[in-house]
């Protein structure tokens, strides 16, 4: 066939990365944890550029958080703007971000954030004529919510944040749903993380950010528009504990 | 699957479903279905495909319940309008009978027992599936349709060309089934008439990224909606032309790396004339 396929209709894909770059993240002092999630990034984006369909499909919004909320312009991985339509881009034109580590844990702010920019992205394709699945949101993070201050959150602080991510996920009209997965690494507070997200939170420190973001591809093309937030989280833990099973048969062959 | 033959009015009639990446992946089946039919005398040809809905169990046999409702239904109604009012009176006609064939069919496959807690309603929708349906009698074709398959005729002048007269719904979330309340007011119907048309295709939504461009792509605005990629269609019947009917470019195109964009089951059905001048 001569003339082209179809262009441009390909299914988006819209990802929200929601990264923890609070002071805990230049920890241990002699393997950085933000050093590690850096490389990650840089080989995660190299990675999945090359592949054909979600080269097409996906595309990704990047947030950091510590002392303030920052959306990265995809373009230059700087502070950029935070409007639906600019802050994400097709993965292929992502820059590598330079996260840099300093400050305390505005989590739920940053939670906020990426929620609002995950549901206006979703609106906004619908109004672009683009195909489009529900938006995912991965929170990455080390530690526990803070205030600006630093203090710790208690559960009571966290219940609007929950109860946000839960009208999110069950929206009524289904164009506003998205999916919001917490992953803990280090010394991430999983009792915290699961008053925010009882069904799809994952505590990951054992097998490193790379197989993280290896993880958070595959299970962005898993979710089915049909599949509710339950199905699509026990899919996602399924997922988790079939790469767990499959890390411990190679172990047992080294 | 595929199929090929054409004991209708025009020599070439193809099909092929493949199951979707997604679905072969996670084991679940294809849950697209199409069939063909002709009226009696070969006057008229028949073609639905429907694409059974993802999150119910049973939607597979749905959809083939569909295709088959459609077919028996628009066969034996078919009255060979000559006239656009006629064709229009005729299709709205047959709205509630195919919706009307295919519950029955569904309710009966459902059985005492099934569904949830002996719901009829529930076990119906475990077999919800869109349905997408062409009658063609040259230069005729007239469309049914419930959700969000697409089709596209072809026109044979100095070039082919094609024309994408039944658009997806870009809205992939909404979809209505047969099975939905209001699938009897949701069901699309129209009729053309081109002297020139040379081919009839549909497709189930899971090739929208191979046979649509978007818009932008073509310099024009989001409003004129999604167009139809002439590699796709017009590419495709050209290569059915070149292998005397036979569905084996149709199926090889959805088995190709191309293919592999998609996500969701892709199923493809056509009618085909020669090109050139009718005759």
């Amino acid at each position: 066939m001569s003339q082209p396929l179809g262009r441009g209709y390909d299914e988006r894909i819209p990802l929200v990365l929601v990264l923890d770059t609070s002071q805990s993240m230049a920890r241990p002092p002699e393997a950085p944890r933000i050093t590690a999630l850096n490389r990650a990034l840089t080989d995660w984006l190299r990675d999945t550029r090359k592949e054909p369909r979600l080269s097409r499909r996906l595309e990704v919004a990047i947030i950091a958080f510590g002392s303030s909320v920052r959306v990265l312009d995809p373009a230059t991985g700087r502070d950029g703007p935070a409007d639906a339509a600019t802050a994400f881009a097709p993965v292929t034109q992502v820059a590598d971000p330079e996260l840099t580590p300093s400050g305390y844990t505005l989590m739920l702010p940053a939670i906020s954030q990426a929620l609002g920019l995950a549901q206006g992205r979703r609106r906004w394709l619908e109004s672009q004529g683009t195909p489009s699945r529900r938006p995912l949101i991965w929170l990455l993070t080390d530690g526990a919510a803070s205030d600006a201050e630093g203090r710790p959150l208690d559960a009571a602080s966290m219940a609007g944040t929950a109860e946000q991510i839960r009208a999110a996920e069950h929206a009524p009209d289904q164009v506003d749903r998205c999916l919001f997965c917490a992953i803990g690494v280090g010394a991430a507070d999983q009792d915290m993380l699961e008053s925010l997200a009882p069904d799809s939170t994952l505590m990951l420190d054992h097998i490193g950010y790379r197989n993280i973001l290896k993880m958070i591809t595959a299970s962005s093309e898993s979710v089915h528009s049909s599949d509710t937030p339950a199905e699509a989280h026990q899919q996602r833990r399924d997922y988790v504990a079939l790469g767990e099973e499959l890390r411990q048969l190679e172990d047992g062959l080294r | 699957m595929s199929t090929s033959g054409a004991p209708g009015p025009w020599p070439y009639l193809a099909g092929a479903t493949v199951q979707g990446r997604d679905h072969r992946a996670c084991g679940r089946e294809n849950q697209d279905a199409f069939r063909t039919a002709t009226t009696a005398g070969g006057r008229a040809q028949i073609m639905a495909i429907a694409d059974g809905a993802g999150s119910q169990p049973r939607s597979a046999l749905g959809a083939q319940i569909a295709v088959d409702a459609a077919c028996q239904v628009l066969a034996a109604t078919w009255t060979g309008p000559a006239t656009t009012a006629g064709w229009l009176s005729w299709l709205q006609a047959v709205r509630p009978l195919v919706i009307g064939q295919y519950l029955r069919t569904a309710v009966a496959a459902t059985g005492p027992g099934n569904g949830n807690g002996n719901d009829p309603s529930s076990a119906v929708a475990e077999l919800a599936a869109t349905l997408t349906a062409a009658v063609i009698c040259p230069p005729w074709a007239g469309f049914l349709a419930v959700g969000d398959c697409f089709g596209a005729v072809l026109t044979s002048g100095t070039a082919e060309r094609c024309h994408l007269v039944l658009p997806p719904d870009s809205r992939t979330e909404f979809t209505t089934f047969l099975s939905s309340a209001n699938a009897a007011a949701r069901m699309r119907s129209f009729v053309l008439w081109d002297p020139e048309l040379s081919g009839v295709m549909l497709a189930t939504d899971g090739c929208a990224a191979l046979a649509l461009d978007h818009p932008a792509q073509r310099g024009l605005a989001v409003t004129a909606g999604p167009q139809p990629a002439a590699g796709f269609f017009v590419g495709l019947a050209s290569a059915v032309r070149a292998a005397s009917g036979d569905a084996g470019p149709i199926h090889d195109l959805l088995s190709s790396s191309e293919a592999d964009r998609c996500a969701d089951d892709l199923t493809v059905v056509c009618a085909l004339r020669e090109t050139g001048p009718c005759r």
